[in-house]
């Protein structure tokens, strides 16, 4: 696995954490109405949504990192090692979104970082 | 088990069915793109440069496929989050990469080695603990939001 590969994995992860985060901030800014509203003004306050199309654009080009590195990775590292966007995710919970998350959640966090640590060292 | 607690914004158990199917469709779909997306991978010669690897994936039926589901798993997730936390949602998607780890192993004969294996029993130890703090703005609705 080169340096070019890690680098994309890297991207992936981050292009995963802002589209979830996106994605979210999208929803949370939704009229209520539109929220609950079944089917047509859901869907519609979603096609119309800043955040949402900025979180698709960030997948795009997730999907196609991901791609090259799945092309260039074994599955069983790249797979579970994607794991590290929860820890992102949480981190931009925290900042962005208003969330509080407790001490387990962080050490589940720190739990996943470690994991990945691990799993990336099997490499060799 | 099916017992919905009896929270004020909580839907009839209908709803909840609703919400556990759903979880197990994007269970599967995003399953299903991992192992697309490697297949992918593996057919690209990304040596002849971006603009040919480009053109080159958008005519391969199975990066379309990849990209199909992706978007499919998309959609599912936003339905999804509209009612979740998505400190909350996002680890639960965890079981994907029990799914993906078993596809690793059966479809494309990787070896998993002990320090692969304490690895990824140490990220699924951390997501159980991101899952089990399952306290969502439902339950905190003092503040403003």
């Amino acid at each position: 696995m080169g340096l070019v590969s890690w680098l994309l994995f890297a991207l992936t992860v981050v292009l995963d954490v802002f589209g979830q985060t996106a994605f979210k901030l999208g929803l949370d800014g939704m009229d209520a109405g539109d929220k609950s509203g079944a089917g047509r003004l859901f869907w519609r306050a979603v096609a119309t949504s800043p955040w949402v199309a900025a979180g698709f654009l960030g997948y795009c080009i997730e999907a196609a990192s991901w791609m090259y590195v799945l092309g260039h990775a074994p599955l069983s590292i790249v797979g579970p090692m994607a794991a590290l966007s929860y820890v992102g995710t949480v981190l931009t919970g925290r900042l962005f979104l208003g969330e509080r998350p407790r001490a387990r959640r962080w050490l589940g966090a720190g739990l996943v970082t470690i994991g990945a640590g691990l799993v990336g060292a099997s490499l060799g | 088990m099916v017992e919905a607690p009896r929270a004020r914004r909580a839907g009839p158990s209908r709803d909840l069915r609703l919400a556990i199917g759903g979880w197990l469709l994007f269970i599967v779909v995003e399953t299903a793109t991992q192992v697309a997306f490697k297949y992918a991978g593996a057919t690209l010669d990304d040596g002849a440069g971006v603009a040919h690897l480009i053109g080159h994936a958008l005519a391969t039926p199975v990066v379309l496929l990849g990209f199909g589901l992706y978007f499919c798993g998309f959609l599912i997730w936003l339905t999804i989050l509209k009612d979740v936390d998505l400190g909350r949602a996002f680890p639960m998607t965890a079981v994907i990469y029990v799914s993906t780890l078993t596809c690793a192993v059966l479809l494309f004969h990787e070896t998993l080695n002990l320090t692969r294996i304490a690895g990824v029993v140490v990220i699924a130890a951390g997501v159980a603990l991101l899952a089990s703090d399952t306290r969502s703005p439902a339950t905190t609705q003092g503040g403003e939001d």
